[in-house]
């Protein structure tokens, strides 16, 4: 399945079904580092693993490093 | 030379803020920012927004002012053990006494962040650790989508200055950083690149506020 990620066109292999599974595929380890919006509304940390993504969404992650 | 003690806080005002153009500097001093965070970060943007004469900052950090904070943070010998955001008044107040700062000492968590910066037009993110940022931009788009984000992700190490970007991530929320070089890898934390990435951060937020787009 192919999925918008950040602006770009991504391709799956597997089935991705929610949020979670997408994080974990990417190789997104640390999920309290991990801030996400789908289509512009952001997604708490607590509702990874219930959020379904779907084909049109427009999805944002940003994996926070630190240093401030 | 004029002589400081003669002139009027007004009279000083219009000298202070004679090199920029009176409309714009007249936008900023209507203007609010919320700072989370005083460090690297927080030092520095809160001094640029001071210079640049924005009316009111709201500056939120529980921290005190340590040794290992001076190779990059905005404060003298003579702060030491100070509350950072007290340090950082009493820095700002030496050159702009007008501009109104807000000191929070508590710390910054899902559930306080909102109250604490409510009212502001911009946030800059200027926290220290990754779950910190997470937390926090997660939270002010939650809660508060309609104020302007800038955060800041990936400062560390001597990698190129040039490295580091201003990426718009929605309509309200921007990273400013390389993305990847983190402190906690041992990269260790320069005045000169975490300054770049805070500069950015500051330039980006008047912009936000005189109605530019990044």
């Amino acid at each position: 399945m192919n999925l918008n990620i950040n602006g770009q066109i991504k391709e799956f292999s597997e089935e991705i079904i929610t949020l979670e599974d997408l994080l974990l595929n990417l190789n997104i380890k640390k999920l309290d580092r991990v801030a996400v919006e789908i289509n512009r509304k952001i997604i708490e940390q607590s509702s990874f693993n219930e959020t379904v993504v779907h084909l049109d969404d427009c999805i944002e992650i940003v994996s926070f490093v630190g240093g401030g | 030379m004029i002589d400081i003690n003669k002139i009027s806080e007004d009279e000083y005002a219009e000298l202070f803020l004679s090199r920029q153009p009176i409309e714009k500097s007249k936008i900023l001093k209507r203007a609010c920012v919320g700072i989370a965070g005083a460090g690297g970060l927080g030092s520095v943007v809160a001094e640029n927004l001071a210079r640049a004469g924005v009316g009111k900052l709201i500056v939120a950090d529980f921290d005190r002012v340590e040794p290992s904070n001076l190779n990059r943070q905005r404060f003298s010998l003579s702060q030491l053990g100070m509350l950072k955001v007290a340090a950082l008044t009493e820095n700002i107040k030496k050159f702009n006494p007008f501009t109104e700062l807000v000191e929070i000492s508590e710390k910054i968590t899902s559930s306080n962040c909102v109250q604490i910066f409510e009212n502001c037009h911009v946030i800059a993110e200027c926290l220290d650790r990754a779950e910190e940022k997470a937390m926090f931009v997660s939270s002010i788009r939650k809660y508060a989508p309609d104020m302007y984000v800038a955060a800041v992700s990936g400062i560390a190490g001597i990698n190129s200055g040039s490295e580091i970007l201003i990426r718009k991530l929605s309509d309200k929320l921007y990273i400013i950083g390389d993305m990847k070089s983190d402190s906690e890898k041992g990269e260790g934390l320069f005045a000169t690149r975490v300054g770049i990435a805070a500069s950015m951060q500051a330039h980006l937020i008047l912009r936000l506020i005189l109605g530019e787009e990044d």
